[in-house]
């Protein structure tokens, strides 16, 4: 089913020096249940292209169009950001009720949902923690958790372990990784790690240096296997579209 | 606990104390050679007072309660200041951050308003409003309140970008900005410039006390130098070193509290 449809998305910035051109025609579709990764390189515009698909920012040229909504959906999308930003002046359980109650929507059927998903990954104990209690990968947990509050039905990742250490940054994506799927979200993911995008999502964008512009496109046969994240890293396919996807970042 | 710990806890025990024991020292000691240099005629009792002599003005002075309505009034006008100073900063600081451009606009004003010596400002406001306590706990506001409103402007002002961003996209307003991100990530500038604005709304309002008041400490104190009552002059600068001391302590019982809490 088509959720979302972008076609020929262009954006500059503008300052006093002079404009940027830093999306080009971009056109893209995404349906529901995919996990689309979109990669680059570094300052190529990506978390410009995901301002764009979030409406914080406003593309210059292009549209972006929402086929689908489910009823009941608070939000249409969640946004995570490169860190979790959780507050560090609210505990836990008022980190993840942020959404709900800016919108006025935290009732007792909200409440329920977000307990039973901090039970659900090993965050009920720490509700009323301090976000800085928490190790690196909890906090990402409970950062997914405030996006799930809003019950999106598009998930937008910009780096969101980018943070985090090696060991952490891979635990952390796996869980993520599960989480979207078990609930049944669309994921977009946005990160110039390609071993990441190779091991969560089931198609690949490559966008092209500044200005960005998607020049090529994989699709993964890796989704629906039941393999974690984890285990896809270590199956002979990965390095061959490791390779391949290196080669085209590195062409562009 | 194991041996080492007990002994290291034992050497700061020991450590504390002597610090806390060296410092009363200190203070006798000094009081004993103002007292005795004083008996012993090395320096003159007219103009430098000794102790005994201060401890006995201030026993004369209690027992009309005549120092007790000074100090009153000193400390009402000093914390009425205070209050008015942070409550007015923290609101016309929110206020410029709502409105940007306006603040471009009027920065310049606030910086001049800051860099202006207030207690040439203090005759200005004595002849509009006359002398009494309003023009006092006006002085003692305009000596702070500038620079403070100046110091959480800027803090509101560099609040984390991204942390704005995500209750943006969580669907809140700049009211919703504002109350869950920004004010929470400037309680530590609040709280510091509390600590800076209770000694200066003191300064102010002796300022404003020198000039135009006919009760309160800064009064006593032009009053004792212009009939040579040196006595109460130096027993009026130690009770002000005591309620310094004393609302500087209150405020910083206040931030450990809140940091516990945090």
């Amino acid at each position: 089913m088509l959720l979302l449809e972008c076609n020929d998305l262009s954006f500059s910035y503008h300052t006093h020096t002079g404009e940027i051109s830093v999306i080009k025609s971009v056109s893209f579709r995404i349906h529901k249940g995919e996990f689309v990764s979109i990669v680059g390189p570094s300052g190529c515009g990506k978390s410009t292209l995901l301002g764009l698909l979030t409406g914080i920012l406003s593309p210059e040229e292009g549209s972006i169009k929402i086929h689908y909504k489910q009823k009941g959906t608070q939000s249409f999308y969640g946004y995570m950001l490169q860190q979790d930003h959780l507050l560090e002046w609210y505990d836990i359980w008022d980190n993840v009720c942020l959404g709900p109650k800016i919108n006025h929507c935290l009732d007792n059927a909200c409440k329920e949902y977000l307990h039973t998903l901090l039970t659900r990954y090993q965050l009920d104990t720490f509700a009323h923690k301090k976000p800085s209690q928490l190790s690196g990968g909890m906090r990402q947990r409970a950062a997914l958790i405030r996006t799930l509050a809003m019950k999106p039905e598009l998930l937008y990742l910009d780096e969101p372990f980018s943070a985090l250490d090696y060991q952490s940054r891979l635990n952390a994506a796996d869980d993520i990784g599960k989480i979207i799927q078990k609930e049944g979200k669309t994921a977009v993911l946005v990160t110039h790690d390609i071993g990441e995008a190779i091991s969560l999502s089931s198609r690949v964008l490559v966008l092209s240096k500044r200005p960005a512009t998607i020049v090529k496109e994989f699709v993964l046969p890796f989704q629906n296997t039941g393999l974690s994240s984890l285990e896809i890293r270590n199956l002979p396919e990965f390095s061959t579209y490791f390779n391949l996807i290196w080669k085209e970042l590195n062409t562009t | 606990m194991s041996q080492n710990q007990l002994l290291f806890l034992q050497v700061e025990k020991k450590r504390k104390l002597l610090i806390r024991i060296s410092r009363i020292l200190v203070l006798l000691g000094f009081l004993a050679i103002w007292e005795i240099t004083a008996r012993c005629g090395l320096i003159d009792v007219f103009f430098y007072s000794c102790p005994t002599r201060i401890a006995r003005c201030f026993l004369e002075m209690t027992k009309n309660n005549q120092l007790f309505m000074h100090i009153g009034v000193s400390l009402y006008e000093t914390i009425l200041s205070f209050f008015i100073i942070m409550i007015g900063s923290v609101l016309v600081a929110s206020l410029l951050w709502r409105f940007q451009t306006m603040s471009s606009v009027v920065e310049p004003v606030f910086v001049l308003l800051n860099s202006l010596p207030k207690s040439a400002l203090a005759p200005l406001i004595i002849v509009w409003l006359g002398t009494g306590i309003r023009t006092i706990v006006i002085a003692g506001i305009s000596v702070a309140i500038f620079g403070c409103i100046i110091n959480l402007y800027t803090c509101f002002k560099n609040t984390d970008s991204e942390k704005q961003k995500l209750i943006r996209i969580l669907g809140g307003k700049k009211r919703h900005i504002f109350f869950m991100v920004v004010l929470p990530a400037a309680r530590e500038t609040i709280l510091s410039n509390m600590k800076v604005n209770i000694g200066l709304a003191l300064v102010g309002v002796m300022i404003g006390e020198f000039l135009a008041a006919r009760q309160g400490l800064g009064y006593l104190i032009i009053y004792a130098s212009q009939v040579f009552k040196l006595d109460w002059l130096i027993l009026c600068i130690l009770i002000l070193c005591f309620i310094a001391v004393c609302l500087y302590s209150l405020i910083q019982m206040i931030e450990r509290r809140l940091s516990m809490r945090i």
